[in-house]
């Protein structure tokens, strides 16, 4: 397997690279106060995340990264269709907390759409890419 | 649809990867487009063209 090792990828790998010893810092200073550990924790989250990123962008050849217009158009019909997924699951929400008073809060509200918009996003962008849209 | 994308590409000696970084897209889009299943935008087809010394509508064959 072949590993590029441009610009933008070193870039990638050091920011990553320094989030994970800053958060490794952050815990290692703060181990006191819960919320400082939980921002060191995200931190190193962010920088795994980062290098993994990186690794799995350096083994692909840069012209499979490019974003061209058919990769724009994939992302805007997703992105429209998890628009009318989200609008459904909050309409249905609404009226099964009418019907059966289920005393739903607003903040699970979020949590619902949010999940169906990014995920409905992430699956309809996968199958518009194996699809192909016309 | 159908296209000759493929035929003119074996005659210039050009490879998917190639004429995909000459009008700047993915392979994969012009995979796609050699099977006939993407429509390119007005753009893509005149680069299309051009690279491979040719007119639009002889590149891309519309079946009535």
């Amino acid at each position: 397997m072949k590993i590029r090792k441009d610009k933008d990828i070193l870039l990638f790998t050091k920011l990553g690279s320094f989030s994970i010893l800053f958060g490794c810092g952050v815990l290692f200073f703060q181990i006191g106060s819960k919320t400082v550990m939980v921002l060191g924790g995200m931190s190193i989250l962010v920088g795994i995340m980062m290098c993994i990123m990186a690794l799995v962008a350096s083994t692909k050849p840069k012209t499979e990264l490019i974003r061209d217009e058919r990769i724009t158009r994939i992302n805007e019909k997703a992105g429209y269709n998890a628009g009318w997924l989200i609008m459904l699951a909050v309409t249905i929400l609404f009226w099964v907390d009418k019907i059966w008073s289920l005393n739903i809060e607003l903040k699970d509200m979020y949590y619902t759409t949010i999940f169906v918009g990014a995920y409905s996003w992430l699956i309809l962008r996968w199958y518009y890419n194996k699809r192909c849209i016309e | 649809m159908r296209t000759r994308i493929k035929e003119l590409r074996a005659k210039y000696d050009l490879t998917q990867e190639e004429l995909a970084v000459k009008v700047g897209v993915r392979r994969e889009t012009i995979v796609f487009l050699e099977k006939g299943k993407y429509n390119p935008s007005l753009k893509l087809a005149h680069d299309l063209a051009k690279v491979l010394n040719t007119k639009i509508d002889e590149l891309f064959v519309f079946d009535d």
